[in-house]
């Protein structure tokens, strides 16, 4: 039941939505629409699982007492206000959560973001050598690409914007492509096997 | 250990300064070095320009969060600048669920700024959760898929969408984002529906890209800060009129001197500005980078010359 | 905009906004000062985004998935039910069944299903509402590949595209014949061009093919395509370093500029 009954509900959902991509009847589009509604409201739950982890891994090192719990506090004083104001003033423009998101979350979540642009400049000091012919290709790629992309490059050698742009056209566009091509081979021979059920990886567990 | 050595075991808190001194040099020295217009971006303004006026109208999907805004509101602003220019209707949606706010934040701005009327000449529809299945959907009826539009009006409401059903009633669909969904964009709107994309990118996605842009899926593609500023520079939003109130303020007009000010603080948010800092950056990164490598050969050499003794 | 002046435009927003955005100063100083080293500041600003965040991320999921597409349709036939406790309010499903409502009640018992996930005893159950995710999303998926993603691709490697939309081989014989009786650098380029994209996107191919040794021919082509590789890496990274400094301008900018007016404007300043 728990192993035979996922495996036929996944050949059933991948077979209906290639089948449905070839139909062009209005009863085919309110299908997918179903199947979004179905999708969307799994996710909504699976949402609260991660969560609700979130939770117990923050209590339980308030409870022990682990490095760092006083933190865990602010994080579950930080879960449970973000709840509640956003369950009980809704998340329209002008709302409470909204204000937390503007002035709160995203200005912290972007901040996080450009603390890599200091560890890139970091890295690229610290360990961007060219110890063989394939590491000074790419640092010779990088190179121009980042010299061709500002203004400034075109200052220090005229032919240098030309030069990165021939290097993204040609040598990157031919490599993306055949990456692409690879990952697409991959990507299709594996939903393939998941709804045919011979990948069952996903299933986990023993029984 | 000798200096190279040393060199390469800095403390990485140096190369942290010289980066915020690099970031912050162009806002107290700007250059205002001049952009030059690549192939891609330039094919997505020149279609736009041979686009009749009052043609159909442009499908603008602004598919990204506050986090990516600094790459992608710029170029937003300025294509939706440029189609309201030519009179081109815009209709406006987001499959971000955290879009909505900023999306209609840019859309409300620029037409406010250029006098554009909600309902006639642009409509924002808001948020719908689904991907790709999303974008299919609007491949049949875009009501399916938006019964309201964001301010849950009914659609047809809008003067504007009376005569818009599908792909086929869109002149341009392009899409601003900062993930994999322009993908979806193309193989789903483009071709399952035929419906002409284009797409504007953060830098890291751009790369990957680049093979859509040679089979033709792609219109054209903005890429990053400076395909930003590439558009803009064609659409020509701040330069000239910036030009105008600088002298004015510099010779004592007050109300000029105010606008400057203004024009300085929003000039702020425009990838122009910001590929000042870009340049000087990418120097910094390049010139540590060639250090880096020098002071690597010169170890291996003294490696080499204290191994033979 | 004439006469508008920033410091009253922050002002004009209200003392509230004002106080925010001091404080999204203060917690992105926070985030800055892991530059300099670990601190108190940064891990209180870091511990609250991942609170914040994962409290945010339900709340959208429950208002953009969960309300609209469950609660709102079951709830929208509701019906008043007479008990002894007076009149109550009903989901009509619980009180008179239509065959429609189990195209709301299903996906409602898979989303309880897969919080089944929680408890040892009982996580087998929640491969039901995971075998429909999976496999719808792995249907979906198909089609699509196939077709933006690998005919469109092998068929760019061979045709680009022309003048009015028509299609164009990337080389022909009598192009690269022209390069030697020709020899215009432009023209060079532009036939060699298409030469260089189709034998570099087979020699990348032809690394990634790992059912027969790197030797030989394949040797070589696989390292005509590392070479390549490198080449689109490198490009990569040059469009990353952009993409990170952008992301930090805009810190930058808003420090400078919406702080910096904000504070002169909760502090009476010009």
């Amino acid at each position: 039941m728990t192993r035979t009954v996922p495996l036929v509900i996944a050949f059933l959902a991948g077979i209906t939505m290639i089948i449905q991509f070839f139909i062009p009847h209005q009863f085919s589009v309110d299908f997918l629409a179903w199947m979004n509604r179905w999708a969307l409201i799994i996710l909504g739950f699976a949402t609260l699982i991660g969560l609700i982890s979130l939770i117990k891994i923050n209590w339980s090192k308030v409870m022990k007492k682990s490095s760092n719990w006083g933190f865990s506090i602010v994080t579950l004083i930080a879960i449970f206000t973000t709840l509640f104001i956003g369950f009980v003033w809704g998340k329209e423009d002008g709302s409470p959560i909204q204000f937390e998101y503007d002035y709160v979350m995203m200005p912290m979540q972007a901040t996080m973001f450009s603390l890599l642009a200091f560890y890139i400049v970091s890295a690229s000091f610290r360990t961007f050598r060219a110890r063989t012919p394939e590491a000074t290709l790419l640092l010779a790629g990088a190179i121009v690409v980042m010299f061709g992309m500002v203004p400034i490059g075109k200052y220090i050698w005229g032919d240098i914007p030309g030069f990165a742009q021939w290097i993204l056209d040609v040598p990157n566009m031919a490599s993306k492509r055949g990456i692409m091509i690879g990952v697409a081979l991959g990507s299709i021979s594996m939903s393939l096997k998941i709804i045919l059920g011979i990948e069952r990886n996903w299933l986990g567990g023993s029984d | 250990m000798n200096f190279w050595d040393k060199l390469t075991k800095i403390d990485r808190r140096y190369i942290f300064i010289v980066v915020a001194i690099g970031v912050l040099m162009p806002y107290l020295f700007p250059m205002n070095l001049p952009v030059d217009i690549t192939r891609k971006v330039a094919a997505i303004y020149d279609y736009v320009e041979a686009l009749p006026e009052h043609a159909k109208p442009v499908l603008v999907s602004l598919d990204f969060d506050p986090s990516t805004a600094p790459e992608l509101a710029p170029m937003t602003t300025a294509f939706v600048q440029h189609c309201f220019r030519r009179n081109i209707p815009v209709v406006a949606m987001t499959l971000h669920p955290q879009g909505p706010g900023l999306a209609q934040g840019i859309m409300a701005r620029v037409a406010a700024d250029m006098g554009k009327v909600y309902g006639e000449d642009w409509v924002f529809l808001g948020f719908k959760a689904g991907g790709s299945i999303v974008i299919r959907t609007i491949g049949e009826d875009i009501r399916q898929a938006f019964p309201q539009d964001y301010y849950n009006n009914p659609l047809d409401s809008n003067t504007l969408m009376m005569s818009v059903t599908n792909y086929k009633d869109f002149s341009l669909v392009i899409s601003f984002s900062g993930s994999q969904i322009p993908m979806s964009w193309i193989a789903f709107a483009h071709e399952q529906y035929g419906a002409n994309v284009a797409t504007g990118l953060t830098a890291v996605m751009a790369a990957d890209f680049y093979p859509y842009l040679q089979t033709g899926q792609l219109v054209g593609l903005i890429a990053g800060l400076k395909g930003a500023a590439e558009y803009e520079s064609l659409v020509d939003t701040r330069l000239g009129h910036s030009a105008e109130v600088q002298k004015l303020a510099l010779e004592g007009d007050k109300t000029a001197q105010k606008e400057a000010q203004l024009l300085l603080s929003t000039r702020s948010t425009s990838a122009t500005r910001g590929m000042d800092a870009q340049s000087i950056i990418h120097m910094i990164v390049i010139f540590f980078i060639i250090v880096a490598n020098i002071s690597y050969f010169f170890s291996l050499r003294a490696q080499k010359q204290e191994g033979r003794k | 905009m004439m006469g508008i002046d920033p410091v009253a435009n922050a002002a004009s927003q209200g003392i509230i906004t004002n106080i925010m955005v001091l404080v999204a100063a203060l917690l992105t100083l926070g985030i800055f000062s892991f530059l300099y080293k670990d601190n108190p500041l940064y891990k209180f600003s870091e511990y609250l985004l991942v609170g914040v965040t994962a409290g945010y991320a339900l709340i959208i999921d429950f208002f953009n998935s969960i309300k609209p597409n469950l609660i709102e349709p079951l709830w929208s036939y509701r019906v008043i039910v007479p008990t002894f406790l007076g009149d109550m309010t009903l989901p009509r499903f619980l009180v008179d069944f239509h065959p429609i409502d189990i195209l709301y009640i299903i996906p409602g018992i898979l989303g309880l299903m897969i919080m089944l996930r929680l408890f040892n005893k009982t996580s087998k159950w929640s491969r039901w509402p995971i075998a429909f995710y999976i496999g719808m999303f792995a249907g979906l998926n198909i089609p699509a590949s196939i077709q933006a993603q690998l005919l469109e691709q092998v068929r760019g490697s061979i045709l680009a595209q022309g003048a009015g939309g028509s299609s164009v081989p990337i080389f022909t014989y009598q192009g690269i014949a022209e390069i030697f009786t020709r020899p215009n650098w432009d023209f060079i380029l532009f036939n060699l061009n298409g030469v260089l994209m189709f034998v570099g996107t087979m020699c990348v191919l032809s690394y990634f093919f790992f059912s027969m040794e790197h030797k030989g021919w394949l040797g070589g082509t696989s390292r005509i395509g590392i070479y390549y590789l490198m080449l689109g890496f490198g490009a990569s990274f040059g469009y990353t370093v952009m993409a990170r400094v952008s992301i930090l301008l805009g810190r930058v900018q808003f420090m400078i500029f919406d702080a910096r007016y904000h504070f002169m404007a909760l502090f009476g300043m010009q």
